[in-house]
């Protein structure tokens, strides 16, 4: 059987390079008896556009292009990607580097398509997750102090002078203290930039100080940024004042209004929700928490690190600052069993998976246990209709068993290699129980929707 | 539409005298002027300039190709200009340029032209053609080696 490749060509203007790249591949191809199909993005738009089936069944990908393509429905194929003037100059031996490449291993594209996520993310989400992932170190050193000074006992910690006293200090105040105000801070920062930190920091603050949390926070942390990329855009000065701007019109203007909006109009409704969610989240008990474990979890696995798995995340880990620990268990379980259910599945039917697959298995196991549910997406985008279904019904199982059994997490990330630290998570034998029947049911969901390879 | 309706043989010459890009691109603009398919050159020399710009359109086997889309063009049109020295031009393969392509798309280009302008780019990677056109004896040669 002759190899087969798909490639995609694309230049500038696409006039002129993009064809004469595709030609010269298919020329190429030819005299090297290679079957290849390749997809021109030109200014006519996408031709001869490569379909699932083809890109499924290529050998290897070629990119040769100088405008950007998007690399997401290529993963897990071995690629070699060129300026397009590469493809036209020496088409041969692009063929040759690319019949030879070797797939990346799951961890580089998994990181790939991390970075990719990153760089797509735009609007509120970007600016959301622009403020979660600097509240996050926050989260975790707070989490963690707060977990070893109660391996001293509760007592003791909560006992002055004591080093368990002063461990949860820092804890409690240096680290989960700051996670709203960051939280409205780098919001700020992501809308405004710089001249948004001080009032997105404010609003966080103050939204702390009546206990109106994480929603508090991204409330407050939008109006500011909004409110100061806006000053900065209207405020003209003359030349020579320009420099005030930044150093006392913008932190005045943008401290003292979104101040006196939280204080004045905010503040009170968005404590209110959120005293409202607590005693909700506390109080849940039986089919409700179940219920919620099973939303969170389905949530996890349903993008697998995408904008629904974050908005899970986003809920878990704002909800630290307000001492609720629940979500945040369930959360972090039902976002590692996707991973390590696909190992699983491998492992017990090996036959439904190519070689590749397997190898990959070994590597999701390891991202699993890790708390990166990206594991899961080279599976996914391989087979979405069967794959995303089970790692949703595993997570969400694994989800509300947490739930069901009152696990409480205190740190927001880290996987396995945080829980053997004293008392970041209550229940720890159920805890492993919730993650172990989850990753068995996805393992076996998956497999029986799965055919053989013949 | 095809190749034959946007190179015609008055805007074909065999003796280019351009020695740099500039110089072709200028020379072979003003006959796509005298055609009528450009109604303001230097405004429509930006454009091949800045696609240039980008990177160079020398494509190799002694072929350039710079191009450009622009208002100032009124219809999808190729010159073409074969030196009889070389042109001083940064080449993919690193060999001199004899044969200058320039062609010129309308803001908004049709489909239509632009498919007819890959045809062109595609024919220019086959060998035979570039025979041909090496050998053309006068316009109409070069014309009849685009069908």
């Amino acid at each position: 059987m002759s190899k087969k490749l798909v490639a995609v060509t694309s230049c500038p203007t696409g006039i002129a390079h993009t064809y004469m790249a595709a030609e010269a591949l298919q020329k190429a191809a030819a005299e090297k008896n290679v079957e290849i199909k390749v997809e021109t993005r030109g200014s006519i738009g996408a031709e001869n556009a490569l379909t699932d089936d083809d890109i499924r069944q290529a050998d290897a990908v070629i990119i040769a292009a100088d405008a950007k393509v998007d690399k997401s429905r290529f993963v897990g194929k071995p690629l070699v990607e060129v300026g397009v003037s590469e493809a036209i100059k020496d088409a041969a031996g692009l063929i040759d580097r690319a019949l030879s490449a070797k797939a990346p291993d799951l961890v580089t594209q998994v990181q790939e398509i991390k970075e990719e996520r990153k760089a797509q993310a735009t609007g509120w989400y970007k600016h959301l997750m622009t403020g979660v992932s600097y509240m996050i170190p926050f989260t975790v050193a707070g989490g963690i102090l707060i977990a070893i000074s109660f391996m001293f006992g509760i007592e003791t910690a909560a006992t002055e002078g004591t080093f368990a006293y002063v461990l949860n200090y820092i804890g409690g105040q240096a680290g989960f203290g700051f996670m709203v105000p960051i939280l409205g801070a780098f919001i700020a920062y992501s809308i405004a930039d710089r001249p948004g930190i001080a009032p997105g920091m404010a609003a966080g603050f103050l939204a702390n100080s009546v206990g109106a949390g994480f929603l508090g926070a991204i409330v407050g942390g939008f109006l500011a940024g909004y409110l100061v990329y806006y000053l900065n855009k209207w405020i003209r000065l003359p030349r020579t004042l320009e420099g005030m701007k930044p150093v006392l019109i913008l932190p005045l203007l943008g401290v003292g209004i979104t101040g006196l909006i939280m204080v004045y109009v905010l503040n009170k409704p968005m404590a209110a929700i959120m005293t409202g969610l607590q005693n909700w989240l506390t109080g849940l008990s039986g089919g409700s928490a179940v219920v919620l474990g099973l939303i969170l979890g389905a949530m996890m696995a349903f993008d697998m690190g995408g904008p629904v798995n974050k908005a899970a995340y986003a809920f878990g880990t704002g909800l630290l600052a307000s001492q609720v620990y629940g979500p945040m268990a369930a959360v972090m379980a039902a976002g590692m069993t996707p991973p390590l259910g696909l190992f699983l599945a491998t492992l017990l039917a090996p036959k439904k998976y190519t070689a590749e697959e397997r190898e990959a298995g070994k590597a999701a196991a390891v991202l699993g246990i890790s708390f990166i549910t990206e594991g899961a997406i080279p599976f996914a985008a391989a087979d979405p209709f069967r794959v995303i279904p089970s790692i949703m019904i595993g997570s969400a199982v694994t989800g509300a068993l947490s739930m069901a059994f009152g696990c409480e997490l205190m740190v927001p990330h880290g996987g396995i290699w945080v829980l053997p630290m004293g008392n970041v998570i209550t229940h720890l034998g159920l805890y492993l129980l919730a993650i172990l029947v989850g990753t068995v049911v996805t393992a076996v969901v998956v497999n029986l929707l799965k055919p053989n390879k013949e | 539409m095809s190749i034959q309706d946007l190179i015609s043989p008055e805007t074909v010459t065999l003796d280019l005298k351009a020695r740099t890009p500039e110089e072709a691109m200028a020379e072979l603009g003003s006959l796509l002027v005298k055609s009528g398919a450009v109604t303001d050159l230097p405004t429509y020399l930006q454009a091949v300039k800045a696609r240039e710009a980008l990177g160079t359109t020398a494509v190799g086997f002694g072929v350039a190709i710079p191009h450009g889309k622009s208002g100032a063009v009124s219809r999808a049109a190729v010159a073409f200009g074969r030196s009889r020295g070389t042109v001083q031009w940064e080449s993919l393969d690193g060999e001199p340029v004899r044969m200058v392509f320039l062609i010129a798309a309308p803001d908004g280009a049709h489909d239509l032209h632009l498919k007819a302008l890959s045809q062109l780019a595609r024919l220019l990677m086959h060998e035979e053609v570039r025979t041909k056109l090496l050998a053309a004896e006068n316009p109409v040669d070069v014309v009849n080696a685009l069908r």
